[in-house]
């Protein structure tokens, strides 16, 4: 019986190993010549710590990851901004047409980004919004996939709370921000993280917007260092791929608890 | 008495910022070739205080659709970087200021005659080119030595024929027991460049006088699949990324390899890398014709001239041809005469190796939709390197398609 | 005892919707309807559309590459979803199962899935290399010849799709476990109770039990496939030869590269109609499931 179980643990670990044997290797070449590179070497004859200095000194790399930072972190506090009212109003207000106004919010969900692509660019375009960070975060605030997910949680939220607020001569407002919000706080979480993550790793969207390369966020800068320049190969790519990565994880690693709480708490 | 100096100097200065004119520059130069453009800006800036360029780098393969909606939206860059193939494609779109009367006489007439045609599109002066990079064929002296491919006195032996080149990346090939005889990328550069060059030599023409239009030559253009298709099944060629037919090259791990002149500003500094370059073979009783397109600078249309600006942008366009040899360091040849002949160019490594080719390049037809036909010219030339499409069929592909993109 | 009455606060309710709304109305809607309209115009961004009526879906019907783009999507989906949602169950299943260092073997699957898509394509790219990746170095291990994978007309979308999956499973393990975790132990306690073995709990309790995690993944990875753009763009650009151009990409090329506004939008508006059916699906899934929950 024992043996069973420990066969599966085995059998577990080796998969995961497996799994992650691409990032590995990825850390592995970062550090690799090309001479080792081209030779399918595991282990680096010698740490090639010139990758990274290359990418340092030549790679926009830090100006992408702030222009990331910035769309990402200013899209999904202005999606909490927009989107806690406008749910809190249609799962928790009684007013005239509050049915239709809640369907309209979901029609988002029906018109994905590649669909309208073309229409939007020439508006964002129109508001001199291209090869800005704002042509990115402002597009992304009216998500219907964020009304849906507080509004849901919201509703189920019982009376009870709301009522003892009011006896107190809370206004709707306060009962918003200092009842209903706190007690959202999973589903608040869940939308932060999946539009963070969401417009940190978009690549159609920011390709299209950004012009310059000062401009590009991290996706789409990798992707060009990797394609124009011709002194950076194989071993910079990597190191610039471990240099992108290390702070994302670095976040996952720290949040990975909520995380799991969130989706929990989002999948009722 | 000195506060009133002070002030009057500061105002100078103030007055001195603002009547500078700044020009926008887009390029797709990353890299090596970026650091030479940033250096002749910052030449060209200091040499020329009332102007101010600054650059923007657009990534290589977006550059074309950004400038296009740029255009159309009423705020291009003042100057952009421009493959020569594709004028047509802007200048009949009236995309593209005309530059007759802003570049001086004698520029234009230093240019190398087949390059200055065809910066114009309709009697008028579109581009400034600044450069000419052909295709050409690299061997790696090292290998070519270890398989006994030299002469009586050591050298090594230079193929000049196509059948000398297959047999010589034949023999070294299985003599070393190497991947390939020559390597290159599948997509454009066989199914464009090589296409271009061999078809060329063949006799085949691409632009028709007298329609004006495109036109090929459906045997020919098989007969062109035919030889291309054959390079890949007798197992000398095999198809990879332009990445790593590079690097096999790079790596003494292949004999030639099919590639621009752009390489050139980094395979001479590579360790380890004994190399000769040479213009392509031809064809018994063909001169070496080759692919090539050129690097110009083009001014873009907006909706209002502003003819301060547009002087300041020709000014520093014509500054930067006239100075193409600093450059050529990045491995394409000048177009200038003057320069071409220079002693700074022809000092650069190998120059004189490859600066004839220029002579043979065939210029890309002056034909709106050329962007299009040469982008599936890459796909079918795929196709039938990996064997999915015969010489045949893709021939006859070729020549509807491009039907179809010229009624469009 | 009053019975708590909501009071009516429609001008406030309004307020709060309002930014929401505008900007809906501005980013989404608006476009939208712009895009329905191109559809029946012929525009190249210079000059002036011209009304064309159904003329950019005459052009789409005799179109191979079209045809080809739209086959190669509906291939790209069926290759990728059922791995996904098949290999994610298992592996919850077995991260689920009472072994140890449950969390270090969350994280390990969950950790490819927080990389940005960059980061994935270059670095298998680079795995793909015939050459000197090291999965042509495994392969010559086990004496099979290296296969040129991005550069082979067969090979290449399944490469892309193995890329994809591997990318995508940690976010529908968590997801899977989430779903597991809800499952009451005392369940599998009366089966066994009953006689059940191993397969039996897992096919009569386990599957059955998990439906509503089914269908999510199910129809939110059927959507995300059906728009891929991002792997076929850095990895393959459509080839070789155009076997891997999925639609999303040939409306790119289209729009974005040629011009063809008209006939890059309907294209985008099949494409729209497809994913509608299953977002129409996921919508009225998970409505159901929250009404489910309140009842």
């Amino acid at each position: 019986m024992k043996f069973k179980r420990y066969l599966l643990i085995a059998f577990a670990l080796a998969l995961a190993l497996v799994y992650l044997i691409p990032l590995i290797w990825m850390t592995l070449a970062s550090f690799q010549s090309e001479k080792d590179i081209l030779a399918s070497k595991w282990i680096p004859s010698k740490w090639f710590v010139e990758n990274y200095k290359i990418i340092l000194q030549r790679a926009k790399l830090g100006t992408w990851f702030v222009n990331s930072l910035i769309s990402a972190t200013g899209a999904t506090v202005g999606i909490l901004l927009v989107c806690i009212p406008a749910a809190y109003a249609v799962s928790r207000m009684e007013f005239p047409g509050r049915k239709i106004l809640y369907l309209l919010s979901l029609t988002g969900f029906m018109i994905p980004t590649q669909a309208i692509a073309i229409p939007l660019y020439l508006l964002v375009r129109k508001f001199g919004l291209v090869n800005n960070l704002l042509g990115i975060i402002i597009p992304a605030l009216p998500s219907s996939m964020a009304v849906f997910i507080l509004s849901q949680f919201m509703k189920a939220i019982p009376l009870d709370y709301e009522e003892a607020a009011r006896l107190d001569g809370a206004s709707e407002l306060d009962v918003m921000l200092r009842v209903i919000l706190p007690m959202s706080l999973p589903a608040v979480v869940t939308v932060t993280v999946l539009h963070f993550t969401w417009i940190w790793n978009d690549f159609f969207w920011p390709l299209i917007v950004m012009t310059s390369d000062k401009m590009y966020t991290l996706p789409v800068g990798l992707v060009a260092l990797a394609a124009s320049d011709v002194n950076i190969r194989y071993g910079p790519i990597m190191a610039a791929n471990v240099l992108a990565s290390l702070p994302v994880i670095a976040v996952y690693i720290f949040l990975q608890r909520y995380l799991t709480r969130g989706v929990v708490l989002s999948l009722r | 008495m000195k506060r009133l100096l002070v002030v009057t100097l500061l105002l100078a200065f103030g007055l001195l910022a603002l009547a500078k004119t700044t020009i926008t520059v887009w390029t797709f130069f990353g890299g090596g070739e970026g650091f030479l453009v940033t250096e002749l800006l910052k030449r060209f800036n200091a040499e020329n205080p009332d102007i101010e360029v600054i650059e923007q780098i657009v990534e290589w393969g977006q550059l074309y659709n950004k400038l296009t909606t740029a255009i159309a939206a009423g705020d291009p860059p003042d100057v952009s970087v421009m493959h020569l193939a594709l004028l047509p494609d802007f200048a009949s779109r009236g995309a593209l200021t005309a530059l007759d009367k802003y570049i001086s006489k004698e520029t234009l007439q230093d240019y190398v005659p087949e390059i200055a045609a065809k910066a114009r599109y309709d009697g008028k002066l579109y581009a400034v080119p600044f450069d000419t990079h052909p295709l050409v064929l690299y061997y790696n002296k090292k290998l070519l030595k270890e398989a006994g491919l030299v002469d009586a006195k050591g050298e090594v032996l230079v193929p000049k024929t196509w059948d000398e080149l297959l047999s010589y990346a034949k023999q070294a090939k299985e003599k070393l027991g190497l991947e390939v005889g020559i390597s290159s990328e599948i997509g454009a550069m066989m199914g464009e460049r090589l296409f271009i060059a061999y078809y060329t030599q063949l006799g085949g023409q691409i632009y028709d006088e007298k329609t004006k239009t495109l036109k090929f030559d459906l045997e020919k253009v098989k007969k062109t699949y035919e030889f291309m298709s054959n390079l890949y099944t007798s197992g000398v060629m095999k198809p990879m990324t332009y990445d790593t037919a590079e690097s096999l090259f790079q790596n003494n791990q292949s004999p030639f390899h099919f590639n621009g002149v752009w390489v050139m500003a980094v395979y001479p500094t590579l360790e380890g890398l004994q190399f000769g370059v040479t213009n392509l073979p031809a064809i018994a009783g063909s001169k070496p014709y080759t692919w090539g397109d050129s690097h110009t600078w083009v001014i873009p249309k907006k909706p209002k001239d502003d003819p301060a600006k547009i002087a300041a942008a020709a000014k520093f366009i014509e500054w930067f041809a006239k100075n193409a040899a600093e450059w050529a360091k990045a491995g394409h040849l000048p177009v200038l005469k003057s320069v071409l002949n220079s002693e700074a160019f022809l000092g650069l490594p190998m120059r004189k190796d490859y600066a004839h080719v220029a002579e043979f390049v065939v210029p890309a037809p002056s034909v709106k939709g050329w962007l299009e036909v040469r982008i599936k010219m890459w796909e079918i030339g795929e196709a039938v390197i990996l064997g999915k499409m015969t010489p045949d069929a893709a021939a006859k592909e070729l020549v509807n398609f491009t039907k179809q993109v010229l009624e469009d | 005892m009053a019975v708590y009455r909501k009071k009516k606060h429609t001008l406030l309710a309004y307020l709060f919707f309002a930014p929401f709304l505008v900007l809906l109305l501005i980013f989404r809607l608006i476009p939208f309807v712009n895009s329905i309209r191109m559809i029946f115009y012929k525009w190249d961004i210079f000059g002036t559309p011209k009304y064309i009526g159904l003329g950019n879906f005459t052009r789409m019907m005799s179109d191979k590459v079209f045809w080809a783009s739209l086959w190669h999507t509906v291939y790209f989906v069926i290759l990728t979803v059922p791995p996904i949602v098949v290999l994610s169950f298992l592996i919850a299943l077995l991260i689920d199962s009472k072994i140890r260092f449950k969390d270090f073997l969350r994280s390990a699957f969950y950790l490819p899935y927080t990389l940005t898509i960059s980061v994935v394509c270059l670095t298998w790219t680079m795995l793909y290399n015939p050459y000197f990746g090291m999965i042509g170095r495994v392969m010559k291990f086990f004496g099979l010849k290296p296969i040129s994978w991005l550069t082979d007309p067969f090979w290449a979308m399944p490469a892309i799709v193995i890329t994809t999956v591997w990318w995508t499973i940690g976010f529908c393990i968590v997801l899977y476990l989430a779903g597991l975790q809800q499952i009451p132990a005392s369940y599998y306690e009366a089966a066994e109770l009953d006689g059940a073995n191993g397969f039996q709990k897992m096919f009569f309790i386990t599957i059955p039990l998990l439906k509503r995690v089914h269908v999510l993944v199910l129809v939110t990875q059927i959507i995300a496939s059906l728009q891929i753009f991002g792997q076929v763009y850095i990895m393959t650009a459509g080839g070789p030869a155009g076997r891997t151009r999925t639609l999303m990409q040939y409306i790119y090329e289209q729009g974005f590269r040629y011009f063809r506004m008209g006939y890059s939008q309907a294209m985008a508006f099949v494409l729209f109609l497809v994913m509608l059916v299953f977002a129409y699906l996921q919508l009225r899934l998970m409505i159901a499931s929250a009404k489910e929950e309140l009842v």
